[in-house]
């Protein structure tokens, strides 16, 4: 029987053996060896190439197109070496705000958020609030497809017990990191809260989720629930329509955002959600920006993990990188896409317009393509645009907005001058722009905290009203004013 | 005399107002639609096309160039019809059912229109049975399917099935594109074309329509 030799990036091997010509993504998914798959096992993104030799099918033309071997379309012929690539650890913002306990019963509890691309999750200790183990992961569905709507895809082609168990068990090891780290047993929580968008929350129940594949993507379950998580009670906050979930009713919570008379919310991930609260009404929309925030969808385009960019400044006419962890540049993750754009548009080789007029260049073999370029400014468009389409619907100008919180992956390499040179945000609202880290698991942690305040998130995610932007006459024309740069 | 590649050159730069004033003095000189469609208008989207392709534009340009040739075009559309100069084909599209997403399905309608074609836009949410009764009724020569959702992009494949069952694929091409389509997508479902952009569809598009009447 032919033998696939796996060796990880700290050296260990696995040997693998196979019958016939499977293709290197099969062995893996099966063996449970994490590999990114972003755009769903389909050959088109080329983002799964790896290091593999012996005996392989010769290239397709996807595989010709990527310069490399693809795990998703490379088919081993008989006996091969894998070499798998050091990812490292994600570099994962938590929000470090200590929150205030109403309960005086003891006892530990968990806060799981359950992003599309990271999960995050911790332990606190219930009458006193403090925090007292942490993990985060890579969500393991990742490897099938990144995005939600390859998710759905996945789901309703059978994959479905898949996408859960793994999911589960990123969870279960998660747990047991965390409560290790508070010097407790895995059995010590005795509750949670678990918190995510509306088809993350659907995945983990199990629930069908082909309705939310397609127009009018309606959602059967709204949660405002509590469910069984292996064998602990987890409460499942309010989603408030198919596309602004319950992580975003979390984060509503958290930042405090209906304290004010008017103020703006926005998650920006693959999908940017925005939340505007005034005069006592909550509006809620989300708009398809694309991974690129992400760093996906970017030729050099990574997560938060070791090598890749965070920020780029630019002094004395010299390009200045900051990575994770300092270490050698390897690739650009989304704060340092926004930093990286706004330098080349200062130095003259991005154009207004967004035409590129000479090599992007962020270090020796690191370089934007134009074609990079152009998935930043329909990624920044939909944000502004959703912003602009939101405030426009309650009659809103900028000028009223007391303050801009800024959730989810971006963390603090966010640089708020860089997304205003991008024009992914007005320049009037720079100064009132407050950085929130992950304000759904602060959501999520305060609902375990103070299980009165499941009344206030309920009363809220009832009374949002979701603007739907696929469609919206407003929108494309904001959407279409927003993707130059500036005018020339 | 108006120069007819300073009407191409307004309409590059997308100036609407200058080349609806443009193609008026070219007629009230006697210039022909004809002449004033191909060496202006469609010259001047042709080159909006290519350097589109090369990244050296963006949508919003495109869209603005596509404005200025919609005025040109109102001016010259009926008196092309007493020419008796005919559109270089026709060709329906629409987003298909259950996606929303229309940028680039407009996007490339106004590239096909820049190559001289009539497309009759049937909008987003298109059902198979309406691209195909399109294609009978209007005698499309092409149909054109967007998705932008990998959830979606699956009802392409019911829309060459349903031309099938309709007894049209000899006469009908079936022309697929949108952000998840994949050329071996194209070909696993069974349709004719896959574009990568707007304006390698409208030169697909108009390859199909001289083809098919060649035929014909």
């Amino acid at each position: 029987m032919p033998r696939l030799t796996v060796v990880f990036p700290d050296g260990k091997t696995k040997y693998v053996d196979f019958d016939g010509n499977p293709r290197r993504f099969d062995l893996l998914s099966a063996q449970d060896i994490p590999v990114e798959h972003p755009c769903g096992v389909g050959g088109g993104c080329g983002k799964c190439r790896m290091e593999i030799e012996v005996h392989l099918s010769p290239p397709t033309a996807e595989e010709e197109r990527a310069g490399g071997r693809l795990s998703c379309r490379t088919r081993l012929l008989g006996d091969a070496r894998l070499v798998l690539g050091g990812s490292g650890e994600m570099d994962v913002e938590f929000y470090t705000r200590r929150l205030s306990s109403a309960r005086s019963d003891d006892g530990y509890g968990l806060a799981l958020d359950i992003g599309t691309t990271t999960l995050a999750l911790q332990i606190v200790r219930l009458s006193t609030g403090e925090v007292v183990g942490r993990a985060s992961d890579r969500n393991p569905q990742t490897t099938l497809a990144a995005d939600v709507m390859g998710r759905i895809r996945a789901a309703t082609e059978g994959q479905a017990q898949i996408l859960r168990s793994s999911l589960l068990a990123a969870v279960r090891d998660m747990k047991k990191e965390a409560c290790r780290q508070a010097g407790v047993s895995p059995a010590a929580p005795r509750e949670a809260v678990v918190t995510g968008n509306t088809v993350m929350l659907h995945l983990l129940c199990g629930r069908p989720v082909d309705a939310l594949g397609h127009a009018p993507f309606a959602a059967r379950w709204l949660f405002d629930e509590t469910v069984d998580l292996e064998g602990v009670p987890a409460y499942l906050p309010p989603c408030m329509d198919a596309f602004v979930g319950a992580d975003v009713s979390c984060a509503v919570l958290s930042s405090g955002l209906c304290r004010h008379r008017c103020a703006l919310l926005a998650d920006v991930g693959t999908n940017g959600e925005i939340a505007l609260f005034r005069n006592g009404k909550l509006y809620v929309t989300s708009t398809a920006a694309g991974p690129a925030f992400e760093g996906a969808g970017i030729s050099c385009g990574m997560n938060n993990v070791p090598g890749a960019v965070t920020r780029v400044t630019l002094s004395q006419g010299e390009l200045r990188l900051a990575t994770v962890g300092g270490a050698p540049p390897r690739g650009v993750c989304g704060s340092g896409l926004l930093d990286a754009i706004s330098v080349f548009l200062k130095t003259g080789l991005i154009s207004g317009s967004g035409a590129t007029l000479g090599p992007l260049t962020l270090a020796p073999g690191l370089s934007l393509t134009p074609q990079d370029v152009r998935a930043l400014q329909l990624a920044k468009a939909a944000v502004a645009a959703g912003m602009t389409t939101l405030l426009e619907t309650a009659g809103v100008g900028w000028e009223e907005v007391e303050r801009l919180y800024l959730a989810g992956g971006f963390g603090s390499h966010f640089s708020v001058s860089s997304a205003v040179d991008v024009g992914l945000l007005p320049a009037e609202i720079a100064d009132r722009v407050r950085v929130v880290g992950n304000a759904a698991l602060a959501g999520a942690t305060m609902l375990l905290l103070d299980p009165a305040r499941k009344d206030e998130i309920r009363r809220l995610a009832d009374s949002a009203v979701s603007v739907r932007l696929s469609g919206h006459p407003a929108f494309s024309e904001h959407y279409m004013d927003a993707i130059a740069f500036f005018e020339e | 005399m108006t120069d007819l590649h300073e009407i191409s050159l307004l309409l590059q730069a997308g100036k609407a107002k200058a080349v609806t004033e443009a193609v008026a003095q070219a007629l009230d000189e006697g210039v022909s639609a004809y002449d004033i469609l191909e060496k202006g208008l469609l010259d001047g989207m042709n080159a909006v096309g290519e350097r589109f392709k090369n990244n050296e534009i963006f949508v919003p340009e495109v869209l603005v160039a596509a404005r200025a040739m919609n005025r040109g075009m109102a001016l010259l559309k009926p008196l092309l019809a007493a020419e008796g100069v005919e559109a270089a084909g026709r060709v329906c599209i629409g987003t298909v059912q259950g996606d929303l997403h229309d940028i680039g399905k407009n996007l490339v309608r106004m590239m096909m229109e820049g190559k001289g074609l009539e497309v009759i836009d049937l909008g987003t949410d298109v059902s198979p049975a309406t691209f195909v009764q399109t294609a009978i009724e209007q005698n499309c020569s092409v149909i054109c399917c967007s998705a932008l959702l990998t959830t979606t992009m699956g009802v392409m494949g019911d829309v060459v099935r349903a031309a099938e069952a309709a007894g049209i694929r000899d006469r009908v091409r079936i022309m697929v594109g949108g952000a998840p389509v994949t050329e071996a997508f194209c070909r696993q479902i069974g349709a004719d074309a896959y574009s990568c952009d707007a304006a390698s569809a409208a030169d697909k598009a108009v390859e199909f329509c001289r083809e098919l009447a060649d035929k014909h």
